[in-house]
């Protein structure tokens, strides 16, 4: 069954509810590279149902994830990571270690990491763990 | 689709196609079956196939052939009505029984036939052994569809990418 033709093998994964096509990404790398080409997944990144939440406090440096236990494989202790801790240090880290959420939307978080005379923009998906920096802007951020 | 009317006095006799499988075993079937095929459809509505001369099709063997036959047989009326409105429930039913028989074959069977459908665009045929396959699939983790499958065990570079493109999307493994 290895051999397929790819259109062949698209039109079985094609038939696969997200769960299982994000299992079958990791397959073996010909499967990842069907789905991702193909963009099967992208529709349905991500889980339709609440993890958790963020709250954004006053009076914390970081915005708090409430999330109820869930019942993962050890291999996924944590399966949204509330503290981003798959940024890079020098990212969550800076020289004002606190941030907040700016805004989010499907699934998709706007991170407001504020330094001195600047401030980095981050848009991350907790569940996926992909993140990207945005440009810099020439804003002043004024801390409180 | 329904089989071109021909001018050997079609008084209800089906015209009638043959197709030679790779082992070169002849198979004579009504046009309007044959043409479930899309690849094998222009050439029957062109006349070839008919009388001594035969589709040749070098990629499916006579076992194959045989099964493929077997499904375009069986579907052909329906598809000849036009996805068969006027179907009964009955009809509908006795399709579904059949295309469930049909697909509780060897793993071996079931690759040819996909192979088959592919190369002969049958499109119902197409959907039915793709869903089954996708059927084989669902709720099963990347190992066990490995296995399920007859894929040879990864190598360790292969289990350690798995292991980190399962962390890319940790939820679908709760």
């Amino acid at each position: 069954m290895g051999a397929l033709p790819d259109n062949a093998l698209a039109g079985i994964l094609r038939l696969l509810p997200p769960r299982s096509l994000a299992v079958s990404r990791c397959v073996c790398k010909a499967w990842l590279a069907i789905i991702d080409a193909r963009a099967l997944l992208l529709p349905h990144l991500l889980p339709h149902s609440i993890r958790g939440i963020f709250l954004n406090y006053v009076d914390y440096h970081r915005p708090h994830h409430f999330t109820r236990p869930s019942s993962t494989s050890p291999l996924f202790p944590k399966v949204v990571d509330g503290m981003l801790d798959f940024l890079p240090v020098e990212t969550i880290e800076g020289v004002c270690d606190c941030w907040w959420v700016l805004d989010h939307c499907n699934g998709l978080l706007l991170c407001d990491f504020p330094r001195i005379m600047r401030r980095d923009l981050c848009v991350c998906n907790p569940a996926t763990r992909r993140w990207t920096l945005l440009p810099h802007q020439n804003t002043l951020v004024i801390n409180y | 689709m329904a089989a071109p009317e021909s001018g050997d006095g079609n008084n209800g006799a089906a015209r009638m196609v043959t197709l030679i499988s790779s082992d070169n075993t002849r198979f004579e079937v009504e046009a309007a079956a044959a043409s479930l095929s899309q690849t094998l459809q222009l050439t029957i509505l062109d006349g070839g196939g008919g009388g001594g001369d035969g589709i040749p099709l070098p990629n499916v063997d006579s076992a194959t052939l045989s099964k493929v036959l077997e499904y375009c047989i069986k579907h052909a009326p329906a598809a000849a009505n036009g996805g068969a409105p006027n179907a009964t429930a009955v009809d509908r039913a006795e399709l579904e029984r059949f295309d469930n028989e049909f697909v509780n074959i060897d793993q071996s069977v079931l690759y040819s036939l996909i192979m088959a459908a592919h190369n002969l665009e049958i499109e119902g045929l197409q959907s039915l052994v793709a869903k089954k396959v996708a059927d084989m699939i669902k709720g099963k983790s990347p190992m066990e569809i490995r296995r399920t499958l007859g894929f040879p065990d990864p190598t360790p570079e292969e289990q350690a990418e798995m292991n980190a493109h399962m962390l890319e999307y940790g939820w679908a493994y709760e």
